[in-house]
């Protein structure tokens, strides 16, 4: 450590060097984030004290305090957390690679496409069974996944012309989100719905219905996504430049673009299936993390903290209302002005 | 070499298409009267509006089919035309008052009025509806009448829509929050002419039928301001008059059609590009066009909401998504996008 401007870690090819204001803006989201828990564990329909909280999760609460805070609040808030991180995360990887701020998988109708998978899935159990060999409940992640390639697959085909033009692709993706939400409304007519809820839960996104089950496929996601982003950062920063920059630095721009692309389809397709399209924290959260840690572009392990912050945050809210809201409903309260802000800006820039 | 079109074998075209597209309008009011969970045929249903009948068949048509099907027709004529006043008017190809977010402010309107307030009276609810539709196609103007190209015409696009997914957020909260309306906004949110109350009939269908006299009669202006504002005041044509009669046209058609069926999208898109294929850009012709297209479309999709879900029924907005958005796509497709 002879100068400040070197201190910092590396192995092997993934490194960083010591910036404070990354380490102070992460001290503060993690410690948001924990407050978040506190306030969440210890507040709502039951008023628990935080000495029992502490208690029940070392294993010494009763019958009512396991239920509600564990099976309740602890599942909710770790697989809101997970899925928080996924979304954010998928959104900054677009964000990045398209270099557009309003190309992420929830407004160009990816998560829709993957709901609508999963949800076909649902309606469909015995298809499904005989298809893929295995029960719904398994087979709903990768169909889930897979609905999300297909989606991603066809918004590309469709604003492919001679090269892709930011607002086309923008465009196409309205069409194709408006088309998903319809044909999921559509199966789910066809469906036994017995509650309302659940039609709720896969139209505008709820994390009403997460389990603890939930948190077994969406912690392995975030693990493996952590070290995807770890191992596409170098190249990511490379294309930031552009294209033809990127590759004079010796990044192949194919590999890592289409890296980056699948890792992002697969988190939030996965958070899609948890909790259905929940809106615009995609979007949101790597335009705030890039603000918040002072980076060039969207950073995108950031923006998975800072989407876990919106959406444990946003959920707050959402459950404390006087009656209980899906929390997509709060975060496109929340995300639609963010965008309208960007888009007037953008517009006021090209229009005059 | 052919001589060019005549001002009188143009005129007569353009009568001869929109007989036409009367015809279509009729057969499908035909079809929304007698199909549906229950088939009759349409012996029985000239019968029953005749009065002549009295079986069970008979009752259904006239106290549930057939205002349904007015409801549907004056709806989708109101956006039909909506759509040409918007796409005329900001010259935007896009342009629509669901994409808009006019629909989702007329809508939400509603929700305020009827759930905050506590109004239910058709009158407050119309009233609310029109309120809410007209500052939003306000804004529209406001922010799309710039000389927008390219890039800027789709950010409008984007923007309403934005505008409308915040606005039924809101919409669907306030909704949610009351639960005993829930049942009623649900199916009205997303769009549907079913289990609408029959007293808004009349009070609909004046404001519908006052805004589609405004829209004619702006048909012609329009034609005037698509050569440019200069041009059109050389014309003679006030222009502010024209665009304030515009948005007139627009806030009685759009409001009085989503008080009537919920916020639809796509009707207002895609009637206006149909009337251009038939007839090009005369607005005198293709505003009226555009509303029988979008009143026979309304009816259609209704139908085959009724038919592709039974038991249970398709919401008619639903229906025109899965329609309407491959039109949508299919526009961005084009080569460059053109302002109108």
């Amino acid at each position: 450590m002879s100068t400040e401007t070197r201190t910092g870690w590396a192995i092997g090819p993934v490194g960083t060097r010591w910036r404070r204001r990354t380490a102070i803006a992460t001290l503060v989201s993690i410690l948001l984030l924990l407050a978040m828990w506190w306030l969440t564990m210890t507040t709502g329909a039951l008023a628990i004290s935080p000495g029992r909280v502490v208690a029940t999760l070392t294993g010494g609460g009763t019958r009512i305090e396991n239920l509600v805070i564990i099976d309740r609040r602890l599942s909710r808030l770790l697989a809101g957390s997970l899925i928080g991180f996924c979304l954010g995360t998928s959104g900054a990887l677009t964000q990045t690679i398209t270099r557009n701020p309003i190309a992420t998988p929830d407004i160009l109708g990816v998560s829709a496409g993957a709901g609508t998978f999963a949800v076909l899935a649902l309606v469909r159990p015995e298809t499904t069974e005989r298809l893929l060999g295995v029960s719904t409940t398994v087979a709903l992640v990768p169909v889930a996944i897979l609905g999300g390639l297909i989606t991603t697959g066809v918004i590309l085909t469709l604003g492919w012309r001679g090269g892709f033009d930011g607002y086309r692709l923008v465009l196409v993706g309205l069409g194709i989100n408006a088309l998903a939400l319809a044909l999921t409304s559509w199966l789910l007519t066809r469906a036994e719905v017995e509650e309302a809820s659940v039609a709720v839960r896969w139209l505008v996104g709820s994390l009403g219905g997460v389990r603890m089950g939930d948190v077994v496929y969406l912690a392995p996601m975030v693990v493996l996504a952590v070290l995807v982003c770890l191992r596409l950062a170098g190249g990511l920063g490379a294309l930031r430049l552009g294209r033809d920059i990127g590759q004079a630095l010796g990044v192949s721009a194919g590999r890592t673009e289409a890296g980056a692309l699948i890792t992002a389809v697969a988190l939030v397709s996965v958070a899609t299936a948890a909790a259905g399209p929940i809106a615009f924290v995609a979007f949101v959260a790597p335009q705030v993390a890039m603000r918040l840690f002072g980076t060039a572009g969207p950073p995108p392990l950031a923006s998975g903290l800072v989407g876990a912050l919106l959406l444990v945050g946003a959920d707050f809210l959402a459950a404390r209302l006087p009656l209980e809201l899906p929390v997509g409903i709060v975060t496109s309260v929340l995300g639609a002005p963010v965008l309208l802000y960007l888009m007037t800006r953008h517009l006021r820039r090209t229009s005059v | 070499m052919h001589a060019p079109p005549v001002g009188r074998s143009r005129t007569r075209r353009q009568a001869g298409a929109t007989v036409v597209l009367a015809v279509l309008l009729a057969v499908a009011i035909a079809l929304s009267l007698s199909i549906g969970a229950r088939s009759i045929p349409l012996s029985t249903v000239l019968d029953a509006l005749r009065g002549s009948a009295s079986t069970a068949d008979a009752v259904v048509i006239t106290s549930q089919r057939l205002p349904r099907t007015l409801l549907g027709l004056l709806a989708g004529l109101a956006f039909g035309m909506a759509g040409a006043l918007m796409q005329g008017h900001t010259r935007n190809p896009l342009a629509e008052p669901g994409l808009f977010g006019v629909n989702a402010g007329a809508g939400f309107a509603v929700a305020i009025m009827a759930f905050a307030f506590g109004v239910s009276t058709p009158i407050g609810i119309i009233g609310a509806a029109l309120i809410g539709a007209a500052l939003a196609s306000f804004l529209v103007f406001f922010l799309g009448l710039g000389h927008l190209r390219g890039g800027a015409l789709v950010m409008l696009a984007v923007i309403g829509t934005t505008v409308s997914a915040l606005l039924s957020s809101l919409t669907s909260g306030i909704v949610l929050l009351d639960r005993q309306s829930l049942d009623v906004m649900r199916f009205w949110e997303v769009g549907s002419l079913a289990g609408r109350d029959t007293s808004y009939v009349p009070l609909l269908a004046v404001l519908i039928v006052t805004g589609a006299v405004v829209a004619i009669a702006n048909g012609f202006s329009i034609n005037s301001l698509g050569l440019g504002e200069d041009v059109a005041r050389s014309l003679g044509v006030s222009i502010i008059a024209a665009r304030v009669l515009g948005i007139i046209g627009i806030t009685l058609l759009a409001g009085a059609a989503t008080a009537a069926c919920g916020p639809v999208l796509f009707v207002g898109l895609v009637a206006p590009h149909a009337a251009r294929l038939i007839s090009g850009h005369d607005y005198r012709w293709l505003v009226p066009q555009a509303g029988l297209i979008g009143a026979a479309l309304l009816l259609i999709a209704d139908t085959i909401g009724r038919v592709i879900a039974s038991p249970g029924e398709l919401q008619v907005g639903i229906v025109m998504s899965i329609v309407g958005a491959p039109v949508l796509i299919a526009i961005t497709r084009r080569r460059r996008m053109v302002a109108l």
